[in-house]
């Protein structure tokens, strides 16, 4: 059984997906059929079928730039929780402590302390490392979370979601893959109003428009980054308006 | 005692009629999964967490993932107090339902992780285990455990000489034989089957085929309930 809800379908583990077997994630094959594996939305294109499960526990991909929190330290490396099914590890050398002067680490990663890094490595352990540019240490902040499948909706198309929000409250934002999103400064508080908004209509097609449209309803119009800077700022709202009657 | 007349039982179901069925999901916040599964006054609650690390570390395997299972009756689930704790009935219940979701999970898409299923069992006016299966089994898929189908359960018996679907209240204790049995529909595999009593061989073929249409009817509810699930 399927259900069809403004353009999407959802299924259910077990649903028949094709007469065939196709290629994709999430789906099985049984006697040369394709079945769905998650309770989730399809994502059919010409030569793949895949299921994207709601909500799932975070798995780790190379590359992936994730926040996590240090829980101990056992040299030659950091255990750092990364809220998927197994922790990650920091090893000294992926950061900028050198060998010699490990009487920083500990002050520099303490337990309990926050970090955005990226996965390194897959092998038989998660290894993330703090060389990456974007990589940094959070202080201070506040944390929402968000199921990880709906990341890429909070980022949006080349960063412009994430970049509207960013804009519009005020606020330094950096999304982890891992599902948490971490804020600071500006209306945080609206930031994460919006962010709970993406979450629940994630696969609702036309989410920047309404986003915009609760924004707007917040009263912040136009970008506002703070009050010094909105007379720079008004040549460019009109622009905006029109941005987003086009969308 | 009479429990059955001109094919209408005590409680006024039909002798192929199942209780009236109700499902609530994501109803505990910090589980990855959970649901609420309601079959007349049986209610079980599961909730699923995972996949996580394993604890103790040799209980790990490195091709799949294991599962473990916590059911547990709560005091005030029967008439008289349940006494709380280690019971040689929940560990074996506990047992077979961890056999039951073997069959559905793909497993070995998690290696060396473990997967969490605690069961609560809030209500018991017979087939709690029923119901559990059939809670976990929600609580799964929203979790987004990979699974082969939903598992469906329901239980048929023997009352006064007839055979009945979802036996309830006094035909569990006055009725002759009681059978729970747990289906996949898409593979049309039996996962779990389970009796006591005395009864022939036709009668036994003509339970399996009832349960077997109590648990379709059942599966399309839950199927219902997910699909319908929305988000407040």
């Amino acid at each position: 059984m399927e259900s069809e809800r403004e353009g999407y379908i959802i299924v259910t583990p077990g649903t028949l997906l094709a007469t065939s077997e196709k290629k994709g994630e999430g789906t099985f094959i049984l006697n040369g059929k394709t079945y769905s594996k998650f309770f989730g939305i399809v994502k059919k294109t010409d030569y793949k079928t895949s299921v994207v499960p709601f909500t799932q526990k975070y798995g780790p991909k190379r590359g992936d730039m994730v926040i996590g929190q240090i829980r101990d330290f056992k040299h030659p490396f950091w255990i750092v929780d990364i809220f998927s099914a197994s922790p990650a590890f920091l090893y000294v050398k992926d950061t900028n402590i050198r060998e010699s002067r490990m009487d920083q680490a500990n002050s520099t990663f303490k337990p309990g302390g926050w970090i955005f890094a990226e996965v390194s490595e897959l092998t038989d352990r998660v290894k993330i490392s703090m060389r990456s540019r974007e990589a940094r240490i959070l202080e201070g902040g506040r944390f929402a979370t968000v199921s990880p499948s709906k990341i890429p909706r909070v980022i949006g198309k080349k960063g412009s979601m994430i970049k509207i929000i960013q804009d519009r409250t005020g606020c330094r934002i950096k999304t982890g893959q891992n599902g948490l999103i971490w804020i600071d400064g500006g209306k945080a508080d609206l930031a994460i109003k919006v962010i709970q908004k993406i979450e629940r209509e994630a696969h609702i097609s036309g989410l920047t428009d309404r986003v915009v449209e609760l924004l707007n309803k917040e009263g912040i119009p136009g970008p506002a980054r703070d009050e010094n800077a909105n007379d720079e700022d008004m040549d460019n709202e009109p622009e905006e308006v029109n941005e987003n009657g086009a969308d | 005692m009479e429990l059955i007349k001109n094919g209408i039982r005590l409680d006024g179901r039909k002798l192929d009629e199942l209780r009236p069925l109700n499902a609530k999901l994501k109803i505990v916040e910090n589980a990855e999964g959970s649901a609420m599964f309601k079959m007349g006054d049986t209610i079980a609650v599961a909730t699923v967490y995972g996949p996580m690390e394993v604890y103790p570390a040799f209980l790990e395997k490195a091709d799949r993932a294991i599962l473990e299972v916590n059911y547990q009756m709560l005091p005030f689930s029967t008439d008289d107090r349940m006494r709380p704790g280690f019971s040689r009935r929940n560990v074996e219940i506990s047992m077979l339902i961890k056999r039951v979701f073997e069959n559905a999970i793909f497993l070995e898409d998690m290696p060396r992780t473990k997967i969490l299923i605690n069961i609560e069992i809030l209500g018991a006016d017979a087939s709690t285990r029923c119901a559990a299966i059939n809670a976990a089994s929600l609580a799964l898929a929203v979790a987004g455990i990979p699974m082969k189908d939903l598992v469906s359960s329901c239980a048929a018996g023997k009352v006064n000489a007839q055979t009945v679907l979802d036996v309830a209240g006094t035909e569990d204790t006055e009725g002759e034989v009681d059978m729970p049995l747990a289906y996949m529909p898409l593979t049309e595999e039996v996962v779990l089957l389970q009796m006591d009593g005395i009864i022939t061989r036709a009668d036994f073929k003509d339970m399996t085929a009832k349960a077997i249409e109590g648990c379709r009817k059942i599966y399309e509810f839950q199927k219902k309930a997910l699909l319908e699930h929305r988000p407040e």
